[in-house]
């Protein structure tokens, strides 16, 4: 089911936390909002799923226009953040809850809950906490729990708040691999918060960038990687390096896109070595450079020729790969 | 649950700690005779003066009509606002906790009002409202209705002084809570009536009990505003407390002493029920804290 937000405004008392949002999410794709803390990521989740009312602008779900119709209506799968489950229900119940709701025509037997129940909970590979309370269980597993009540009554679309924001690194990664099989397995269309650049482009199929209410750019991981709309956009997608070249010019570059050479070589710039630190596959140098206070950084791979026997203060050359241009493009020189 | 008896028994065992040192045994030694001189000797000296002339006398004293009526008429009254308040407390704070709205804290500190207000002066706007010379006299007298110095003065006296009971326990409940649970249920499907009854009420299960029973326990000992509505009409408009006092104003010491033991009988009932509910809802708050 296909999603197309159209002119959508949103203030909260004064402050306006969403400005002119228009997006337009194809049926079947997993769209990640990415985005700093505070950029309306949340409030946009919400107008969808109809928990908050925006004040201009329309909804449309697979071409029906859904702005008037209430949250019950909409049929959307919502993960929050802190997960909201029933504290005083087990995990069977929490999960059985959607299909209980159902008005008397149209829900089903308890047997058949009970059998979807499982079928859900095995889903989530959790069956074996059926009859356990929500503080029972630890985050990760209070997270697929809070997914497997969403899927329950077969949402068409799914909505996810950070679904991995709580959880330690390792979980996470395991959790937004499983999800994105599990996108693949149930067929939804979803949308996921996260203020993780890495999991947007691990996970999803496009990147929406937002910045303070704004949508900086859509696409997909590559391109915005590779085509950033907007220094913010280059800023938020990975590490990133300003040279100053004059008083109203820099140039913006990823650590990882620098040459170095240990002699003056062509185009290349001087620089003091500051610090450098193994980390694991790459080292990382980095480097004072005259007529700025702002330190550059340079990852190259620990066996580079450079780095043999470099110590802290000696002269070192650079020279960027691959520059943003002011233009937008990424540039490779 | 096992977390909960674990910082139960951890709690006893610094008690015990604390039990030993000199100053300790000292301060709780005080707290019991204090305890003994203002609580429990009182209540042996009700139970033995009523008790005096021997249970022929008790009984009759709470068997004769005047005292059944007041029994009556204050589980009447009990029952017709505890119920009210329950409806109403349970509603304010739903849509304090669960709304945002102009006034807010305004309705707020309304809620708490009769608190702060005196039993008297409760008892006294009913008689301004509602007595011969009230703001509704020409209506109530042109429909034949009797107010004040009737039941249901009583009735809304009481309502008025157990207003807050319900509603104080639960909002700071709820707030807590937030709103997160109903969303997650709406989102699911529920209606209104469903959310309520599935998510929220289960929720505060535990501090609306406990309210309820505070409520009843101020309902059945009310007698400032139930006093000044009343009229003191025997065997029509007395409850239980002001029963007591006709009495003892009349030297029928034995009979009032009598009586103060029934309503005594159905405070420690109460007593019990808040000593449950209260165990039970700071255990669900522990839970809630893990
Ligand atoms: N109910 C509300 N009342 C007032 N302001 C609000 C409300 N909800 C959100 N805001 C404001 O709107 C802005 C966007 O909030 P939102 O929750 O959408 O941010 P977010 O991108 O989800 O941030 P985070 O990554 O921290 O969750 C914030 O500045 C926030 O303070
Ligand atoms: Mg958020």
């Amino acid at each position: 089911m296909s999603i197309e937000i159209r002119g959508i405004n949103k203030h909260f008392g004064n402050f306006q936390a969403l400005k002119n949002i228009d997006l337009h999410i194809r049926s079947g794709e997993l769209v990640a909002l990415l985005g700093p803390s505070g950029c309306g990521k949340t409030s946009l989740l919400r107008i969808i799923a109809g928990l908050e009312t925006p004040d201009t602008g329309s909804i449309v779900f697979h071409g029906e226009d859904v702005s008037s119709h209430d949250v019950r209506d909409r049929n959307v799968g919502f993960v929050f953040q802190h997960y909201a489950l029933f504290r005083h229900m087990t995990v069977f119940d929490n999960v059985a809850f959607g299909l209980r709701m159902k008005p008397k025509k149209q829900r089903p037997s308890e047997s058949v809950i009970a059998s979807k129940v499982h079928e859900l909970l095995n889903l989530v590979q959790l069956d074996w906490l059926a009859d356990r309370y929500p503080e029972q269980l630890s985050g990760g597993q209070r997270q697929r729990i809070a997914l497997a009540r969403a899927l329950a009554v077969e949402p068409k679309i799914l909505l996810l708040d950070e679904p991995f924001g709580a959880l330690d690194a390792k979980v996470r990664k395991e959790l937004r691999r499983w999800l994105a099989r599990l996108h693949e397995e149930v067929h939804l269309t979803s949308v996921f918060v996260t203020h993780d650049q890495e999991e947007a482009m691990e996970v999803a199929d496009r990147i929406v960038v937002m910045n303070k209410g704004v949508i900086e750019q859509i696409g997909t991981p590559a391109e915005v990687y590779e085509k950033p709309a907007s220094e913010f956009v280059y800023h938020f997608l990975g590490d990133s390096n300003r040279l100053q070249l004059a008083e109203d010019n820099h140039l913006l570059f990823r650590p990882h896109e620098v040459s170095l050479s240990r002699s003056a070589a062509d185009e290349h710039r001087a620089a003091q070595v500051r610090d450098i630190r193994p980390l694991g596959a790459i080292t990382r140098v980095t480097l004072q450079v005259d007529g700025q206070d702002e330190l550059i950084e340079a990852e190259v791979a620990k066996d580079h020729g450079s780095l043999a026997g470099l110590v802290r203060g000696e002269t070192l050359y650079f020279k960027p790969k691959a520059v943003l241009t002011p233009s937008g493009a990424v540039q490779h020189v | 649950m096992s977390i909960a008896s674990a910082t139960l028994a951890k709690d006893s065992a610094v008690r015990a700690s604390v039990q030993r040192t000199p100053a300790a045994l000292i301060l709780i030694g005080l707290a019991w005779i204090i305890f003994a001189v203002v609580l429990l000797l009182p209540l042996y000296i009700v139970v033995t003066q009523g008790l005096q002339r021997g249970l022929d006398v008790f009984w009759n004293a709470i068997s004769e009509p005047d005292a059944i009526s007041a029994l009556k008429l204050t589980l009447l009254a009990t029952g017709i606002s505890v119920p009210l308040n329950l409806v109403f407390g349970v509603a304010a704070a739903w849509c304090v906790t669960k709304f945002e709205f102009r006034g807010k804290s305004l309705l707020i500190t309304l809620i708490d009002m009769p608190f702060s207000v005196s039993p008297v002066v409760a008892g006294l706007i009913y008689v301004l409202l509602f007595g011969s010379q009230g703001v509704f006299a020409p209506f109530l007298q042109a429909h034949d209705l009797q107010i004040v110095y009737a039941v249901p003065g009583i009735v809304l006296a009481t309502i008025f002084v157990t207003f807050p009971f319900v509603a104080r326990e639960l909002i700071p409940l709820m707030e807590e809570q937030g709103t997160t649970e109903e969303e997650a249920a709406r989102l699911l499907g529920a209606n209104g009536w469903q959310m309520f009854w599935h998510v929220t009420l289960p929720n505060v299960k535990w501090a609306l009990i406990y309210g309820v029973v505070l409520c009843t326990a101020r309902a059945m000992g009310e007698f400032g505003a139930v006093s000044v509505v009343s009229g003191h009409i025997r065997g029509m408009t007395n409850t239980l407390p002001l029963h007591i006092e006709i009495l003892y104003n009349e030297y029928n010491i034995v009979a009032a002493f009598s009586v103060a033991i029934l309503l005594l009988a159905m405070a420690l009932v109460i007593l019990l029920l808040r000593q449950w509910s209260e165990s039970r809802l700071s255990r669900s708050l522990v839970r809630d804290d893990e």
